[in-house]
């Protein structure tokens, strides 16, 4: 009886989450002339602007740099974009939350998730440009859906942490604005970790972000398997991260509508 | 059968700003207990800042009180909240889906009751619009359509709860006391004291967050007139 009211419950959720994610991809895009088309359009420019400054501007790289940078650059916009809406995302229902109780992790879920869409959208572009390139697919490509979801999980549980705290601490926000553009710079998206010198070089191999994005080039670009290692590294601190995360909110849940707003 | 949905057992609650360098705290709620019967209206008549929009959180479940129990015997207590997560951007329609949702309906229930919650908002020629064309008006009809179908087993009313137009307010006013029939309850929380008297039998006066006197209206609000 508790159970199945339990599950009735999850599924009622799931059926709030999805259907909210949608509407939030829907909101991006209205009243826009180009209307959907810029969920495609804005990361492409986005790309385009990194192209021009690393690629043929600082004259950077090989030919193949366009390649590399893209392969960085469209997991990372994935990561930082919903690390950095989830972290308002609480504050942004202060309204909603003070009309009727609902479980507080749905307002990163919602966000998490418009992203994976849009994010598998790009990806999916991603790999169509690769192959009109010449790059041929190759046996590694199986790794992906492994990498997708390392890497889902660590956007996720960091999504879920910030999300948590700047409700309480509003003045975090700027903390996690911060930590983004650092970890931007430090995640060897327009540059090599591994041609750097020592020890900074081990420093960042210990950043899961630069983990991910190395992941994406060692299976898309490299015909290489990611090292097991590597994605152990990236499991544990997003798993601990994650259930951190999701406890506090829990913890919080009926807390929140007291102190937002 | 218990008799009981809902009871409060000595519920506190105080404002206290987390990491504040002061420890001064507000005490919006002290020790408040009564209960809520099934199938009653139960009326809260209070000052303003006497706590009454907390109590009506606490009751919702959407705090949780410092101290003290809330134990609900029945299933979905919920605020009348009419509009509840609406998006400018979205349709009617598609509002309809999102704000039932929320209210905890099911997908396939909200899609079966389509028709008849536009029929009562009285918007069939403009339910495929975004919601931002919208007048106040249609909005708040939309609005109070969907929270009618939502029907839980104790509703929370703040203040009047007729919207719209003259003709829609009379439309939703009977649809409540309609549903005030039934075994649902329903907790009234009003300035005005005719509206207690003509809806409901028990009130609670709530004054600087305790409870002063709980009992028969007509009683318990000779005494809040005498202050």
């Amino acid at each position: 009886m508790v159970f199945g009211g339990c599950l009735l419950m999850i599924r009622q959720y799931f059926e709030l989450l999805t259907y909210r994610a949608l509407a939030e991809l829907k909101r991006d895009s209205s009243g826009m002339y180009l209307g959907m088309l810029w969920w495609v359009l804005e990361p492409v420019l986005y790309m385009l602007v990194f192209y021009v400054v690393f690629g043929v501007g600082l004259k950077k790289g090989g030919g193949d740099f366009a390649l590399y940078l893209l392969c960085g650059l469209v997991p990372w916009k994935w990561i930082d974009s919903t690390v950095r809406t989830s972290s308002g995302a609480i504050i942004a229902s202060a309204g909603l939350m003070r009309q009727l109780y609902f479980p507080k992790w749905l307002l990163p879920g919602y966000v998490i998730l418009a992203n994976t869409y849009k994010f598998l959208i790009i990806f999916f572009l991603l790999v169509v440009f690769l192959l009109a390139l010449g790059v041929s697919p190759s046996a590694s490509w199986v790794w992906l859906p492994a990498v997708f979801i390392l890497n889902l999980l660590f956007v996720a549980s960091l999504s879920l942490v910030a999300s948590a705290f700047v409700p309480l601490i509003p003045d975090l926000r700027y903390v996690v604005s911060y930590g983004m553009t650092m970890l931007f710079f430090m995640s060897g998206i327009f540059f090599s970790v591994s041609e750097l010198g020592e020890p900074v070089k081990s420093w960042l191999l210990w950043l899961p972000t630069v983990l991910i994005i190395d992941a994406y080039r060692s299976v898309l670009l490299y015909d290489q398997t990611p090292h097991l290692s590597a994605m152990l590294h990236i499991l544990f601190p997003s798993l601990l991260l994650f259930a951190f995360g999701a406890f506090c909110l829990a913890r919080l849940d009926r807390y929140y509508p007291r102190v937002v707003g | 059968m218990n008799d009981v949905a809902l009871s409060l057992q000595g519920v506190g609650l105080s404002y206290r700003k987390l990491l504040s360098p002061s420890r001064s705290a507000f005490n919006a709620l002290h020790d408040v207990s009564f209960d809520v019967l099934r199938g009653e209206t139960l009326g809260i008549i209070g000052k303003n800042g006497a706590g009454k929009s907390t109590l009506m959180k606490v009751i919702a479940g959407i705090v949780q009180p410092d101290t003290g129990r809330v134990v609900a015997h029945v299933d979905r207590v919920q605020l009348l909240s009419l509009q509840v997560g609406f998006m400018q951007e979205l349709t009617g329609r598609e509002n309809v889906i999102l704000s039932s949702l929320l209210l905890g309906m099911r997908r396939k229930d909200v899609e079966q009751k389509m028709e008849q919650i536009i029929a009562f908002a009285e918007l069939a020629d403009f339910i495929d619009k975004p919601l931002r064309v919208y007048s106040s008006g249609m909005r708040a009809r939309l609005g109070f359509a969907i929270s009618c179908q939502a029907d839980p087993d104790l509703l929370i009313i703040d203040e009047a709860f007729g919207v719209g137009d003259m003709d829609f307010r009379k439309k939703s006013r009977a649809v409540i006391e309609q549903r005030m029939k039934t075994m649902r309850s329903f907790v009234l929380v009003s300035h005005s004291e005719s509206m207690l008297m003509e809806y409901c039998e028990r009130c609670v006066w709530l004054d600087g967050g305790t409870v002063r006197a709980i009992g028969k209206t007509s009683d318990v609000i000779r005494s809040y007139a005498a202050g």
